[in-house]
């Protein structure tokens, strides 16, 4: 048929340019970062070799000689040297461990966006005004977010120390120093974090919520139920396609998680509110250890694809 | 249970509750117009004596601002536009025509949107130093920030284009419109208000994008607002109230957009992650 061929042709120069910046860009990029991390690239030298090739590449240089003797090239190394060195890397299970808190703790910004939407769904001309002002931090940069809720918790004068004082819990010249604790900067990065990505969840949820059959809702309290079991047997079950996409935005933020640690805590003290993602950072581009930074990148690609293969079954369920 | 009239009572919490929630904000603001000595007294919870927008100033004028401002916007407006242009492209190629690969570059697209960063950074890195050569100017993170976004960006399109009727675009077929005129005079109008929306959106993740300028550009004139800010607290250590006016120039873009066209904003944000 002509015009299919026609069709066909057609959709491909129109994705044309879109394909070749994905693909360079996106596409290629995954690949060529799992094949690094089977390398010990330093950003700098030209041959890019696995580490259990490199001596491929050294017998080159010295002539095939050098390798028949076999006394110059070192014994093969293998080529997952670098996940061998993770399992044994401190940081790395300390990054890895605050990633599943944030996974966590994150989440509950999902509820307190529920309770919101539930709280504010309601008709009312002063409604959206306040529903705005709520939404209002979901636009902030990270980076301005990190900035106010870093002084925030700042150990001298930051406001939580000055209500912590009034509240006499703690002493006139003593200091909590939230972001400098061992314990409990992961817990102050996920509070900032949680501001504006509750009321994303929130923006969600009051969209599930204007969705709602609005005869069933009438039918049930015609019926005397009562407004918490409206809530828990009727609301809730028809929400569940807003919570699932809640659940997904929600977990892949905390995998995702870079800016305020980078910016709030720097990872410490000492690594002990590191992520997987800042921790490929400075292995990368801090240590110049490409191949091990690319090493974490895959655990987390990894951890993430699990998510990943979760949404797209659950939008190809949406689309059929 | 909902839209019904509420009491005073619900409006008192309703009020407290805000008043909480946005707190930080005003203390920012607060803290953008004191001045030095206020804080050194240890001033910083106090209403602010004398409103000393000259810290704005300094900001804009000294801290160089006005200067990552303006590179905000060189980066983020390109970015947007040709992003427009190419996922209402694609979204009409994947929604309306027909060809076997439609359903799996779909999963692509989609599947890259929910991407750990860390996967690509490398690459990235090494595509825009050593091969496309557009390591350290704007162009270079222009050119990432269009091929990352594609992929919901298209995602988005598509899911709109697929609800307009196959009858208007059979119909100009059948009057031997080319695809080309077909997207360009028909559906591109259509599209208008999933336009709006998506514009919105990727106006404010790229703007507020932090990481890519941090691995992209090393030239401190070449900044966006993001990366300028965090280096900017580096150099006014203990300058809170800089820090806060530095920290509002930032947000204040978004946060008009968002004022102006908060109905775009939230029906792209619903329309995207919905279905």
């Amino acid at each position: 048929m002509p015009q299919r061929h026609e069709q066909r042709k057609a959709a491909w120069l129109f994705l044309f340019p879109s394909l070749v910046l994905y693909a360079l860009y996106v596409v290629l990029p995954i690949f060529f970062t799992l094949y690094l991390s089977t390398t010990t690239w330093d950003g700098f030298s030209a041959r890019v070799l696995p580490a259990c090739l490199e001596f491929l590449a050294n017998s080159e240089e010295l002539g095939t000689g050098a390798s028949l003797s076999g006394g110059s090239t070192e014994a093969p190394v293998s080529c997952f040297a670098n996940y061998a060195e993770l399992w044994n890397d401190d940081v790395f299970w300390v990054a890895l461990r605050n990633n599943l808190l944030w996974l966590v703790f994150f989440s509950l910004s999902a509820f307190v966006g529920l309770a919101l939407a539930l709280f504010f769904h309601v008709k009312a001309r002063a409604a959206s005004f306040y529903k705005s002002m709520f939404f209002m931090p979901m636009v902030f940069s990270l980076v301005v977010v990190g900035t106010i809720w870093g002084w925030f918790l700042q150990p001298e004068f930051g406001l939580l120390e000055f209500l912590l004082k009034k509240m006499h819990i703690l002493g006139e010249d003593e200091q909590f120093g939230l972001l400098a604790s061992f314990h409990w900067a992961t817990a102050g990065l996920i509070v900032a974090a949680a501001w504006p990505h509750a009321a994303y969840c929130m923006v969600l949820y009051l969209a599930g919520l204007s969705n709602l059959q609005r005869n069933v809702l009438e039918a049930a309290l015609i019926d005397g139920v009562s407004r918490w079991q409206l809530l828990w047997h009727i609301v809730l079950p028809m929400l569940r396609p807003a919570t699932i996409v809640v659940t997904i935005v929600t977990m892949i933020g905390a995998l995702r998680s870079f800016d305020l640690v980078a910016i709030m805590t720097g990872g410490g003290p000492a690594n002990s509110s590191n992520v997987l993602a800042l921790y490929m950072y400075q292995q990368t581009f801090e240590n110049n250890r490409y191949g091990y930074g690319a090493a974490i990148a895959t655990v987390l690609f990894a951890v993430s694809l699990l998510l990943i293969v979760a949404y797209l079954r659950q939008t190809s369920r949406d689309q059929n | 249970m909902e839209e019904r009239v509420r009491g005073p009572v619900y409006w008192i919490f309703a009020t407290l509750l805000l008043v909480l929630w946005v707190s930080p904000i005003l203390a920012s603001l607060l803290t953008s117009v004191k001045t030095l000595d206020e804080l050194n007294r240890g001033d910083y919870w106090t209403w602010p004596q004398k409103l000393a927008f000259e810290n704005y100033y300094e900001a804009f004028v000294n801290g160089g601002f006005s200067r990552y401002f303006v590179n905000s916007l060189l980066i983020t407006i390109p970015s947007v536009i040709a992003i427009l242009f190419l996922s209402s492209a694609g979204g009409y190629a994947l929604a309306k025509l027909r060809f076997k690969a439609a359903p799996y570059l779909l999963l692509m697209f989609v599947g890259g949107m929910l991407l750990p960063f860390q996967i690509l950074l490398i690459p990235v890195f090494y595509l825009s130093n050593h091969v496309l050569g557009t390591y350290d100017t704007r162009l270079g993170l222009v050119l990432f920030h269009t091929a990352f976004q594609l992929g919901f960006a298209t995602f988005f399109m598509r899911n709109f284009v697929r609800t307009i009727p196959d009858g208007i675009i059979e119909a100009a077929r059948i009057d031997g419109c080319s695809e080309w005129r077909i997207y360009r005079r028909i559906v591109l109008p259509l599209m208008r208000p999933a336009l709006a929306a998506l514009a919105t959106l990727l106006f404010t993740w790229i703007w507020n994008d932090y990481l890519w300028a941090l691995i992209l550009l090393q030239t401190d004139t070449l900044k966006p607002i993001t990366a300028g800010l965090q280096n900017l607290k580096g150099q006014w250590i203990a300058s809170y109230h800089l820090q806060s006016a530095g920290a509002v120039i930032a947000a204040i873009p978004p946060v008009l957009m968002f004022a102006f066209l908060q109905k775009h904003f939230i029906r792209g944000l619903t329309m995207g992650s919905g279905k």
